[in-house]
């Protein structure tokens, strides 16, 4: 019998420049998991948040995010999060991953442990692979310790 | 005696609107002196880069104008070619188009009705907080707007930027059981388009009756989504080929999309302009509930937008599961075809309203000139007339906060998708 996965990792951006990053991060991590208890997802929009994240005990969101931080570091943040602590410069319908999340939660459907591990792009246009070979280690390491967290 | 007073009002972002805008008004003795939508999203300058592209690579390159409405860019841009190629394809490939661009509309509107129009009806900020008080409508929003996106998935491989669509057909025939599944769904969500209907009519409307002319494609038998003439409501009936030698494209200054006027008037394209020419061919269940609901339709007033988005759902909905019931998967989606030089010209209803591509190819079948005309470019003179005459009627006299208010809740019940209709660029050269 399969048991539904409890952790779901959301990799949120398109297939453009460093925008991409959430996609490849999540792509690459999935190539790379050995646990069954993780559902991976791509997301192009996030008006698309709030019906992904229904009925998972966690949620990561894998995102590219703009930071003076150096390209590819991991900047991990766990729900709740202020909307300026987050840099994304692009949203459709002026409704961005913050909002998205914060829409989830007003429903009442945002898990408890809800954390975005964005990944930093400062003024640099920089492609997707180069920031995922910098910023892979960490985003290994910050989700191997959700999942600890979750079994503690 | 009412006082007058000079009121400059400048909204330097609309929000709830997909793409970068702004609005600009100016009243003095009383009197709206100056009005201006402005779009000032750096041209995208498209159709330049479509040259010397062939066919089914344009119909993959156009889903990228837009994340919205993607598929009104492809189906429009492979007949298009088909048209030019004169291929028929199979009664197969034009009902699974219809249910492709049903995905489309059902996510498009599903999207507009929650999340950005709703807010101005009920009085709220923006869909967060009105989530806090109204959590059943927001849920049956991204519910609906889900399943759209499923289905243009299901065609398309996904949702945003599909790459399913070739001329002659789809390059895959989804297996019967990723039918079945979404069949399901499609039944279930019946019940969510009826609350839908009756939920929007019963909304609070203004009393605004302008007078427009409604544009649309029509045809014989079907409600138009991807065939029809080209119909007015001051009467005109034209073959898409013929649609430029009655609409005109201009530039202003205050603008990077262009505007478009129907015998030098401004004209609607959209849901509402859909509907108004029409209603005949929705079924009459969907007629009954907006009669029910004490819309009638034809309707002058725009802020009804948001019902025949609504009907539009309730028909997207109802059409796929009539079309997915009884699917057989065919042995191939697609019809074969040959290219050859001439121009190739389409129509489609995309949920915006009509849009139009001319395509101009070469000996080599490759695109030598293509032209676009997308609806938000086509409802810019109107958006601009009818923000003036409705400001007058809420009053000239009502705070900035309200005048600012109203004025972006008219804009916002077009639906601008001002990333694709940005074409243009202003080119200021001074010499000596």
């Amino acid at each position: 019998m399969m048991i539904k996965p409890d952790v779901r990792v959301i990799g949120i951006g398109s297939h453009y420049g460093s925008d991409a990053a959430g996609w490849l991060a999540c792509e690459t991590l999935k190539s790379q998991a050995i646990s069954t208890r993780i559902d991976w997802k791509l997301c192009r929009t996030p008006s698309q948040l709030p019906d992904l994240v229904i009925d998972y005990k966690a949620v990561v969101i894998l995102d590219a995010i703009l930071s003076d931080q150096p390209n590819g570091q991991v900047l991990p943040l766990q729900w709740p999060i202020h909307q300026e602590a987050y840099h994304s410069p692009c949203s459709s319908h002026g409704l961005g991953v913050i909002d998205a999340l914060q829409l989830a939660a007003t429903l009442g459907q945002l898990p408890v442990l809800t954390y975005i591990l964005g990944i930093s792009v400062n003024e640099q246009q920089l492609d997707a692979a180069t920031l995922i070979n910098s910023a892979l280690p960490q985003l290994q390491h910050e989700l191997d310790k959700i999942q600890k967290n979750i079994v503690t | 005696m009412s006082q007058t007073r000079d009121i400059s009002i400048t909204v330097p972002v609309l929000t709830r609107v997909e793409g970068e805008g702004a609005l600009q008004l100016q009243i003095k003795n009383g009197v709206i002196e100056d009005l201006q939508l402005r779009i000032y999203e750096p041209p995208r300058l498209f159709e330049k880069m479509l040259e010397d592209r062939e066919p089914n690579e344009t119909i993959d390159m156009v889903a990228r104008i837009c994340g919205i409405c993607p598929v009104a860019y492809q189906m429009t841009a492979a007949q298009a070619f088909e048209s030019l190629f004169n291929v028929e394809v199979t009664p197969w490939v034009h009902a699974m188009r219809r249910v492709f661009y049903c995905g489309e509309w059902l996510q498009s509107h599903a999207l507009h009705i929650h999340m950005l129009a709703a807010p101005d009806f009920l009085g709220y900020q923006n869909i967060i907080d009105m989530a806090a008080d109204h959590a059943a409508v927001v849920r049956r929003g991204l519910r609906l707007q889900s399943l759209g996106n499923d289905l243009i998935s299901l065609f398309g491989a996904r949702s945003v930027h599909p790459v399913g669509v070739q001329v002659g057909g789809f390059y895959h025939a989804p297996a019967p059981k990723e039918i079945a599944a979404l069949l399901s769904r499609l039944q279930a969500a019946k019940q969510d388009a009826d609350e839908l209907v009756r939920w929007t009519t019963s909304l609070p409307f203004p009393e605004d009756r302008q007078d427009f002319i409604s544009v649309s494609l029509q045809h014989p038998t079907q409600y138009p989504m991807n065939e029809g003439r080209i119909v007015s409501s001051a009467g005109l009936d034209m073959h898409s080929s013929d649609y430029l030698e009655h609409i005109r494209e201009l530039q202003v200054p205050h603008s990077t999309a262009f505007h478009a006027l129907l015998q030098d008037k401004p004209y609607l394209v959209g849901p509402l302009a859909r509907i108004n020419l029409n209603i005949e061919l929705l079924p009459a269940e969907l007629r009954s509930l907006l009669k029910a609901g004490g819309i009638a339709f034809p309707s002058q007033n725009m802020f009804h937008s948001i019902v025949a988005r609504a009907a539009e759902v309730w028909l997207a909905i109802d059409e796929a599961a009539h079309l997915l019931d009884n699917y057989n998967q065919p042995d191939n989606p697609a019809v074969s075809w040959e290219a050859c030089a001439g121009t190739g010209i389409a129509a489609t209803e995309a949920p915006r309203g009509l849009l139009w591509h001319e395509y101009q190819l070469d000996d080599r079948g490759r695109i030598s000139n293509a032209r676009i005309i997308p609806p938000t470019s086509q409802n810019q003179a109107r958006i601009e007339e009818d923000l003036k005459n409705s400001l007058e009627v809420f009053g000239l006299n009502q705070t900035d906060e309200a005048l600012r208010l109203r004025g972006e809740a008219v804009i916002r019940n077009y639906d601008p998708c001002i990333s694709c209709a940005t074409h243009f660029l202003k080119l200021d050269i001074q010499r000596n």
